[in-house]
């Protein structure tokens, strides 16, 4: 009752804070269920501090500090003992530095209990999923402490929320994260992994884009490999994995002649012809060095490959030739805006070129093909009308200066014969 | 018959004869006799007003001056509406020859020498239309309210600004504001096409009235005109020396049109008061000025800057000699040269100032004050 | 020859020179004229593109439809809902493409990338990093006019 009344006490005499609220809240069921005296939930109350300030300072700032979770929550112990050995016992739950395995339970115990995250807004099947990783199996189902664990991605003392640009698992830091063990040659020879991962997503077209545009959207390590569930995806499931965001190109590969083949695991979709880490911006190149891989050259397959790639190679020449005509006319200061928007819907076109490539139905991409063409013709000849009306101009300026000097020479004509007649009537 | 009765209708009511007698000694006064193709420029200068004006009615039927409209109605002129192109090209060009052709007309006075007594009011009229011109040409330069125009405004109004005392306040006046927006296209509109083109017509008529009133003036030393030469051998203003006029004003027709269609100014891009081009510069007849300013202390100048102005309107005041001829006052006529060399020698220092350009296929960058400095490595040498 | 004939062949001459540049003066003016008077007919009914610019009749689209129309030399999609007219740049900020209507759905659907956006523009899913840019509308007598 007395702790009831406590936080009870604290909410009347503050603002309605929101966070404090949830705080209170949260202070509440703890100490319901008996854990907790109420005077002890600060770290400036704590014990612990009176040592360890070093890492209380470490704290500060951090997410967990924010909200009152202290040293004890994660060490064990009871921070109100005044006593040293008192407060940092068996007896206390004291445990000091948690194992990696305690760490997974220890973070577990708030963050995969609904109620208590419940305020937060965050879930809770982070232990779960761990469990499912290569991580979380390894080390609790073969107690192998060399994997990751909660604190190995989040940090500990400083633990910050995910979306705070210097948490090391914001979107931007997540790569060099993983890449802390997946990047050590030592470490990963003994799961046969590879260590090399890190460079050659910074240099594939995702790397690029997070690193150099700073595109927190773009796929990292998590998007495709999940983050607490952490498992390389199977065959069948890459598809899935990448379709998250390229839909349209998912959707139109299952149309394809190849959908059977991944159907039947002969064919992963998308790496066959792309690859993973690696994956670069795709050119039309690619039907000349992908289709060969598995198909003859020469063959009827490898010959199809191609004739999608002279349509995208033509239709892309043909946008680029009018883009310039175009701007070539605004600079001869002929106004284009009709042509513009003609070179807007060729631009449409071109560029729904690119996923519907995936169907890799010849017919479709001719059409398109077909579409961009006749746009180009359009631009073409509109503006070879506009050209040749500033031609017509110019010609009209030889009958202009024509009349000029028959009107001059007549003017000039009866000036002399005045002059002369005057001149004559004086003699 | 019908036109009988007309003539009738009129002699009933008016003098005619009264009338018509001053007229037709007016329009047959015999010109002297050294009247060359120069003196064709003044009436040039007049057929080019006429143009001007006849234009930019036609212009003023479809341009809108506010912020949002203008840029858009001239675009509309010279796209949609039938041979509007035409009309503004000839608008634009004239307003340049113009500027050009009264500064000729200016010269010829200068040199035969026709500014001195008893014709000092014609020159003193005539430098205020020359001046107004300069005028017409600043705000007709910012209505499209294009780029161009409208940053070229800003440092013109810019440099009102520094004027002693002053300055500020007429910057605000022309502005209509702390900056150049629709407040200053709603003031130089006025003046462009109301307050400007009334008072120059007014001036021309009083310009044109001495001219006439007073006669042409021959090349004598002044005090020293013949008497009436014998009006059988001279020529007579009308209908002889006209229809010289006309053979000029057909070429100049045919000039504009020919201008127009081969070297169009560009509309460019939409005003934009958050982006400053590079280099901005006035029109090619204030750069001289402009470049002057720009070695001296703003205030400072300013001042010398104005002077250029105030001893044009002074000059016969200053030069009394009584030769005409140019040949027998070689000091005036060193001036002059003087003055013209420096304001091309300006005018191309400040054309390429700011500028990148190749001479003889070495690129040189020139410097604010137009002083080149070579490019090596330069991708294109 | 006598001075009678000399005398007429000179009227003539004269003459000449005068029919010319009285028909030459004539021609000026007409010709000065014609296209003055040509470019004073109205060439569309909407005048110049300024302001609030008539793009299609409310009729044109059906309720929940939509359509696309060119303006200021860019593509426009006009979305009519029961109670008014939305218009958007139909050109999508991921990549450029063109944007439809998907009137079941009641979304604005990239087909290129399938980037998705609501009926205020704003960016549902997909890749599109920004909302459509949208303009003011206005429906006067059943005539839609968008203001670029």
């Amino acid at each position: 009752m007395q702790t009831l009344g406590c936080a009870i006490n604290k909410l009347v005499k503050r603002p309605i804070n929101v966070t404090f609220f949830f705080l209170v809240l949260c202070l509440g069921f703890i100490l319901a269920s008996g854990q907790r005296p109420c005077q002890a939930e600060t770290l400036a109350e704590s014990s612990c501090v009176e040592c360890h300030s070093d890492i209380a300072d470490e704290t500060k700032g951090s997410i967990h500090s924010q909200q009152a979770i202290s040293c004890h929550h994660c060490h064990g112990g009871d921070p109100t003992k005044e006593d040293q050995d008192l407060a940092m016992s068996p007896e206390a739950g004291y445990i000091g530095v948690p194992d990696k395995r305690q760490i997974a339970e220890r973070c577990g115990a708030c963050h995969a209990d609904v109620e208590t995250m419940n305020f937060y807004g965050i879930r809770t099947d982070q232990l779960a999923r761990y469990k499912t990783s290569h991580h979380g199996k390894k080390l609790l189902l073969e107690g192998d402490t060399r994997v990751a664990v909660c604190s190995d991605c989040h940090g500990y003392h400083t633990v910050l929320p995910v979306g705070d640009p210097a948490s090391p698992v914001y979107p931007l830091n997540l790569p060099k994260t993983c890449n802390k063990c997946h990047g050590n040659e030592k470490l990963m020879a003994g799961y046969n992994l590879p260590s090399d991962i890190f460079k050659t997503y910074e240099s594939s077209v995702h790397g690029k884009a997070l690193f150099e545009k700073k595109d927190l959207s773009v796929a990292n390590c998590a998007s495709c490999h999940g983050s607490h569930g952490a498992v390389p995806p199977g065959v069948k499931d890459v598809a899935t994995t990448c379709g998250k965001c390229h839909v349209n190109e998912r959707k139109y590969f299952l149309e394809s002649v190849h959908a059977k083949a991944h159907a039947e695991g002969k064919f992963s979709e998308c790496i066959s012809c792309h690859g993973n880490h690696g994956v670069q911006k795709p050119t039309p190149v690619l039907y000349e060095e992908a289709c060969v891989k598995c198909h003859e050259p020469g063959s009827q397959a490898a010959g199809e490959g191609l004739k999608i790639h002279e349509a995208l190679r033509k239709a892309n020449e043909e946008f680029e030739e009018a883009e310039g005509l175009v701007r070539q006319a605004s600079i001869e200061g002929i106004f284009v805006e009709d042509e513009s928007a003609l070179l807007e819907v060729a631009k449409s076109d071109l560029v729904s070129m690119a996923p519907l490539q995936h169907t890799l139905s010849t017919e479709k991409i001719s059409g398109l093909e077909t579409n961009i063409s006749s746009k180009v013709g359009e631009i073409n000849a509109s503006i070879q009308n506009k050209r040749e009306n500033l031609k017509r101009r110019k010609l009209m300026l030889i009958p202009i200066w024509i009349f000029v000097f028959i009107m001059s020479a007549a003017l000039l004509g009866k000036y002399h014969e005045l002059r002369h007649k005057k001149k004559k009537g004086n003699g | 018959m019908i036109k009988k009765m007309i003539k009738q209708w009129f002699h009933d009511r008016f003098d005619v004869e009264g009338l018509k007698k001053p007229l037709e000694k007016q329009l047959t006064k015999p010109l002297p006799q050294h009247i060359s193709w120069f003196h064709t420029l003044g009436s040039m200068s007049l057929f080019l007003f006429v143009s001007q004006v006849l234009t930019g009615m036609l212009l003023l039927f479809y341009y809108r001056p506010t912020v949002d409209e203008a840029f858009e109605s001239v675009k509309y002129i010279m796209t949609v509406a039938n041979k509007g192109w035409l009309y503004r090209q000839i608008h634009a060009w004239g307003a340049n020859l113009m500027i050009a052709i009264v500064f000729l007309h200016m010269l010829r006075t200068f040199v035969t020498g026709s500014f001195k007594r008893p014709r000092e009011l014609t020159w003193v009229v005539g430098v205020l239309l020359f001046i107004m011109t300069c005028i017409f040409g600043f705000t007709g330069y910012l209505l499209p309210w294009n780029q161009l125009a409208y940053w070229a405004t800003t440092v013109g109004t810019e440099v009102a600004g520094a004027v002693p005392f002053i300055g500020e306040f007429t910057k605000t006046m022309l502005r209509g504001g702390s900056s150049v927006g629709g407040e200053t296209l709603s003031r130089f509109f006025v003046c462009h096409v109301i307050l400007l083109p009334w008072a120059l017509f007014f001036l021309i008529l009083f310009h044109l009235f001495l001219v006439r009133y007073q006669g042409m003036s021959t090349m004598e030393a002044v005090g020293e005109e013949k008497e009436d030469k014998d009006p059988k051998e001279a020529v007579p203003f009308f209908p002889d020396h006209v229809l010289k006029e006309g053979v000029v004003w057909f070429f100049m027709m045919g000039l504009l049109v020919t201008l127009s269609v081969l070297s169009p100014f560009d509309l460019g891009e939409k005003a934009d008061p958050l982006s400053t081009p590079h280099a901005i510069k006035p029109e090619w007849y204030f750069l001289p000025l402009y470049h002057v300013l720009k070695y001296f202390p703003k205030l400072v100048g300013i001042f010398v800057v104005s002077l250029a102005p105030a001893f044009l309107i002074l000059w016969p005041f200053f030069d009394r000699s009584k030769e005409r001829h140019p040949l027998k006052r070689p000091i005036s006529i060193t001036i002059g040269i003087l003055v013209i060399l420096s304001l091309l020698f300006f005018g191309i220092l400040g054309y390429v100032s700011e500028s990148k350009q190749t001479i003889f296929g070495k690129v040189y960058e020139f410097d604010i004050y137009g002083i080149p400095h070579q490019v090596l490595n330069h991708p294109s040498s | 020859m006598s001075a009678g004939e000399r005398q007429e062949d000179k009227i003539s001459r004269r003459d000449f020179f005068g029919w010319v540049i009285k028909g030459g003066l004539l021609a000026t003016f007409a010709g000065m004229l014609f296209p003055a008077l040509e470019y004073l007919l109205p060439v569309t009914r909407r005048g110049p593109a300024v302001g609030m610019k008539e793009v299609a009749r409310v009729d044109d689209i059906p309720v929940w439809g939509s359509k696309k129309v060119v303006l200021g030399g860019s593509a426009l999609i006009l979305i009519r809902t029961p109670d008014k007219v939305k218009a958007f740049s139909a050109v999508c900020t991921h990549l450029g493409c063109l944007v439809d209507w998907e009137d079941k759905k009641r979304e604005i659907i990239c087909p290129c990338h399938a980037g998705l956006f609501d009926l205020d523009g704003r960016v549902i899913s997909g890749p599109p990093p920004r909302a459509l840019p949208s303009y003011a509308v206005r429906v006067v007598d059943g005539n839609i006019f968008v203001e670029l």
